[in-house]
């Protein structure tokens, strides 16, 4: 446990130098929310998230800590559980900004709070997170941040034409209509639903990245 | 005295590079030298030993353990120079205790301190503003404040000015004075090792052309070469290179 924990203060020092970026984009998503919606600065507050979160991988690259780990006292597994719980960890500070921000949004422009429409926002925002990070992690540890970082998202947009090609066939907005009345009723199952399929998606996604990574020179 | 390196029919294999069995060993309180012409092992070496790259036959033997089944082990142990900074380049320099101390059992935060101080490095200097003496000062730093047994330096004096160069060549001498610390020193500037080392590894072409005592590597060379004098090692490195054999 203590060498997971220090691979994850390791992450949160390697981008020590993206936090300053992240406040500008809370910056923009606060116009954003208040020019448009106070809904919004929740989804560009995690998409920049993703953004943020592959960062580590750049760094790494930039500064050759290919040799910093390879003198550590440090398992591959370590590395791999260290790397995605800072991401979740990430995901989860930023959900809550991202949740306070709007909530303040709502509050100073007079604008009614939907509680249902923030819970939603947040919930779908956070499982978005976790997609795209599980989808781009295991590309990064076998590819590399800088061979990678253009087609990382060329899979996520297959499964959105994808998943708009299927969601005629099978009555989707049907079927997330039933979804939402029923989350209406149970909000923090909600909030609970999204952390719980973004862990999922994570752990599955370890899995993926601990099979590229296990057998890759450093 | 026990060896603090053995390395038996170690083999790695490339598409356009191949370490053909090598096999070295040097004792505890030594210095040894991996010495040969860029592109001839050298690094691959080091990284098969720190077990950063797969190796594909052989048996590498750290304080006794095996490179990779006792690696967290022996990764406590052991520190790394590289000819590059691993640290990331904005951080300060105390920043890089903050970021790495956890990892070791035996660090030293008193001793950080005072080995700054020594070295002259600055806490609150970014380490992309320090120079390259002062990156690789950094390095040892850190390698001297967890108090490891075993130093791998690979390449450590390459672009080093001779003032620097001469600094290195001290601390390492420190370094091993207690007789129960050892080095291993990889470089192609070989008048480094001439002042420090006692034994020598020479590699070509991916594999080991002698290993053994620096002071028997002069003998055995001194009639081969034309000149009549103790040759030096870099002498050597040109007569294996252009081709020449150590017979016997």
């Amino acid at each position: 446990m203590g060498n997971i924990q220090n691979a994850v203060k390791l992450d949160f020092y390697i981008v020590k130098s993206i936090y300053r970026m992240a406040v500008l984009t809370y910056l923009i998503s606060i116009l954003f929310g208040i020019i448009a919606q106070p809904i919004i600065p929740i989804f560009l507050i995690m998409v920049f998230g993703v953004f943020f979160s592959g960062m580590v991988f750049s760094v790494y690259e930039k500064n050759h800590l290919n040799k910093l780990y390879g003198i550590l006292s440090l398992r591959k597994s370590d590395v791999i559980i260290g790397r995605y719980l800072y991401a979740f960890l990430f995901g989860i500070v930023q959900a809550s900004l991202a949740g306070i921000i709007s909530y303040i949004i709502f509050r100073t422009t007079e604008t009614v709070v939907d509680n249902f429409a923030l819970t939603t926002a947040l919930s779908l925002s956070f499982i978005y997170f976790c997609f795209a990070v599980g989808l781009a992690f295991p590309i990064y540890f076998k590819f590399g941040f800088s061979k990678a970082y253009v087609f990382t998202m060329i899979p996520l947009y297959f499964i959105f034409i994808g998943a708009v090609f299927l969601s005629d066939k099978i009555n989707a907005l049907n079927i997330l209509k039933s979804i939402l009345l029923y989350f209406s009723g149970h909000q923090v199952m909600f909030l609970l639903s999204g952390i719980c399929i973004g862990l999922i998606l994570f752990v599955i996604s370890g899995i993926l990245s601990y099979l590229v990574y296990k057998n890759s020179e450093l | 005295m026990s060896n603090v390196i053995e390395v038996k029919n170690l083999c790695k294999n490339y598409k356009d590079f191949s370490l053909n069995n090598l096999s070295f060993s040097f004792p505890t309180g030594c210095i040894m030298g991996l010495v040969g012409q860029n592109g001839a092992g050298k690094t691959t070496t080091i990284r098969l030993l720190l077990n950063m790259v797969k190796r594909d036959d052989g048996e590498v033997r750290i304080f006794g353990l095996d490179n990779i089944g006792d690696e967290q082990r022996i990764k406590q142990d052991i520190a790394a120079v590289f000819d590059e900074v691993f640290f990331v380049d904005i951080w300060k320099v105390c920043e890089v205790e903050k970021a790495i101390s956890g990892f070791y059992s035996k660090w030293d935060s008193k001793l950080y301190s005072q080995y700054l101080i020594k070295f002259r490095l600055p806490t609150d200097k970014k380490v992309k503003d320090l120079s390259r003496g002062m990156k690789m000062k950094l390095m040892l730093v850190v390698a001297l404040s967890h108090e490891a047994q075993l130093l791998i330096l690979d390449e450590p004096t390459s672009g080093l000015d001779p003032v620097a160069r001469d600094e290195l060549l001290e601390i390492l001498q420190a370094y091993i004075s207690d007789g129960r610390k050892s080095i291993l020193f990889s470089t192609h500037i070989t008048s480094d090792l001439e002042k420090i080392a006692d034994y020598i590894t020479l590699i070509d072409n991916g594999s080991i052309i002698y290993t053994g005592t620096k002071d028997n590597l002069l003998k055995r060379f001194s009639g081969l070469l034309p000149s009549s004098k103790t040759p030096t090692i870099d002498e050597i490195l040109i007569f294996v290179g252009k081709g020449g054999k150590l017979h016997g």
